[in-house]
């Protein structure tokens, strides 16, 4: 059985600045991992390979089996892997509704003369979109923000917003970009039970976090980068042994 | 009824039907049939500057594709005669297809750098029409086109059945344009000129969605071309020159960009600044033994409603909310 997500070699450079250097990752289906390192480390760009943004120097990315490098985002987007960002991206001037309808694009088969004709087939799509978006709305515990901008929500529910926008599409994978950030402990404490709910209810996770609490809490096997290299890779258990983590983290022993 | 909002708009349907009964002149008629077409044409603009965000200025250049095809399909030029109302179709179809033509190669290029291709785009074609000489007949254009027919009768030269054709195609223009609004694409326009980047990770096709919106926003274009062309009984190149695509954008800046009511508005104001009150000004200077010639001074008129809207109200007399929300927070961004 292969691994949901299986990222081999993955080399990425920008001019002379190599991003990533031979990365390799194995994300397992119904699995929440974790991936964590020092600012600069190479985890955003991970994300933003994985998911076309930019494309690979080198090695290959396979998601369900299949070769998804190379792939332009929206393609990527369609074969079923989401993801949020870390300077949150919503679209700040549709309302909550709006945005999680915009984020089940690939959900709904309404083409341009449905959208012109307003058909019965594509009045009942959105109308089950709106319901779908209601309940959405419900899970993220973002009930009283549906229609409000986007962009006037406070910061911990446009976190829990975008999570929602990507869960529309019903990905197999989502991939968080530091989720947490910007919450209070109250916050986090929830935002964990809330993926737990989510990876429960079938989305495998994975997410980049700095909160070592939540990481180690929430996940069950971690990867470190550093500098962007992979320097470790297991369980929290194993990952909080490991004397290359820790001194990537705090610096080499004197 | 339901709402007086529906009885609203029942009341003003029924007004701009019966008016032209209470001794309207076949003048006056003409002047709000005219100014109806500017009205689909703001419309369908609106559909790709509006909607989707991308700036054409060379939006006469589909309006040309269609009054060229009905000249060319329905007049002694080439002995065709071919029917008004499937010439409609005939046009906006294939101003659609030039959308697509022009948007293939060209809508990877982002905000100035489109607008300059649309613009040359809209130079371009009326240059092709004047040069075709054989088919076209030059810059003399091709007149004498056939009067289109309804149940067998002609539409002649009274300007009456035009404008009832007009407020048909108005209406189509307008639930279309509403539908699409409130539509799985409207959404992915939306979403794109929010943040792109964050559009394509929702799974949407960007480069598509921006040319659904080309295609749609020429259609209308096409159609608005017959419908004029078919009135005038005539067509050549000098009518849908860079002047004309300037005034349509005017018209969304002035009215409201995105917002149906406020571009419909806009466009209205517009026409009939140029077609009422220039002349009217003209006639009153003159009386004043002033001789100013008005109608030299469009260019003029349009550039001072544009930094005057710029500096006071950006977002146009009725903005979309949305847009308004954008605009404003863009000028903080960058400030």
């Amino acid at each position: 059985m292969t691994a949901l997500l299986e990222v081999a070699h993955l080399t990425k450079r920008f001019g002379k600045l190599t991003a990533l250097e031979d990365v390799s990752l194995r994300v397992e289906r119904g699995a929440i991992a974790g991936i964590i390192g020092p600012n600069g480390a190479g985890k955003s760009s991970l994300f933003n390979t994985i998911t076309g943004v930019f494309a690979p120097d080198g090695g290959e990315i396979r998601f369900d089996g299949a070769r998804v490098d190379g792939l332009p985002t929206w393609k990527i987007a369609r074969a079923g892997i989401a993801r949020t960002f870390q300077n949150i991206r919503l679209f700040r001037f549709l309302s909550a509704t709006e945005n999680l309808m915009a984020g089940a694009h690939t959900q709904l088969r309404a083409g341009i003369a449905g959208s012109l004709l307003h058909t019965p087939a594509e009045r009942r799509e959105e109308r089950e979109l709106r319901e779908r978006a209601r309940a959405m709305l419900a899970f993220a515990g973002l009930e009283a923000a549906a229609d409000a901008d986007a962009g006037s929500l406070p910061y911990g529910s446009q976190r829990r917003l975008e999570i929602a926008r990507a869960l529309m599409a019903r990905p197999q994978l989502l991939l968080l970009d530091e989720p947490a950030a910007g919450m209070n402990p109250v916050e986090k404490t929830a935002l964990s039970e809330w993926l737990r709910a989510i990876a429960d209810a079938g989305t495998t996770l994975a997410l980049i976090e700095h909160d070592m609490t939540l990481v180690m809490r929430a996940c069950e096997r971690i990867t470190v980068l550093d500098r962007g290299t992979r320097i470790a890779d297991g369980t929290p258990a194993q990952i909080r042994a490991d004397a290359r983590v820790v001194e990537a983290y705090l610096g080499a022993p004197a | 009824m339901k709402s007086p909002r529906a009885l609203g708009l029942l009341a003003l349907v029924a007004a701009l039907l019966l008016w032209p009964a209470f001794g309207a002149s076949d003048a006056t008629v003409n002047i709000l049939a005219d100014a109806g077409l500017y009205v689909v044409l703001a419309l369908g603009l609106n559909v790709v500057v509006g909607f989707a965000g991308l700036l054409d200025l060379g939006y006469a250049a589909f309006f040309a594709i269609g009054a060229y095809t009905y000249a060319m399909l329905a007049s002694p030029q080439f002995g065709l005669h071919l029917p008004f109302w499937l010439l409609l179709f005939v046009a906006a179809g294939l101003a659609g297809l030039c959308g697509l033509l022009l948007g293939a190669p060209t809508l990877r290029l982002h905000g100035d750098y489109l607008a300059i291709v649309t613009l040359g785009f809209g130079e371009i074609v009326p240059q092709v029409f004047q040069n075709l000489t054989r088919w076209t007949g030059g810059p003399n254009g091709i007149g004498g086109l056939d009067f289109p027919t309804f149940f067998g009768h002609s539409f002649g030269q009274r300007a009456l059945p035009y404008y009832y054709v007009t407020l048909l195609v108005i209406a189509i223009t307008i639930l279309a344009v509403s539908n699409l609004r409130a539509s799985r694409l409207g959404r992915a326009w939306a979403a794109i000129r929010e943040d792109e980047l964050a559009a394509r990770h929702m799974g949407i096709d960007t480069t598509r969605a921006k040319l659904a919106a080309f295609a749609i926003g020429a259609s209308f274009s096409g159609a608005a071309g017959v419908v004029f062309a078919a009135k005038l009984s005539l067509v050549s190149p000098d009518l849908f020159q860079f002047q004309v695509s300037v005034l349509i954008v005017s018209m969304l800046v002035l009215g409201g960009m995105g917002n149906i009511y406020g571009v419909i508005v806009g466009s209205l104001l517009l026409s009939l600044v140029n077609s009422v009150v220039l002349p009217q000004a003209n006639g009153i200077v003159n009386a004043l033994h002033v001789h100013v010639d008005f109608g030299q001074y469009h260019f003029f008129l349009y550039g001072a409603i544009l930094i005057g809207i710029m500096l006071f109200r950006p977002e146009g007399l009725f903005p979309d909310r949305r847009r308004k929300a954008e605009l404003h927070h863009a000028a903080v961004e960058e400030t």
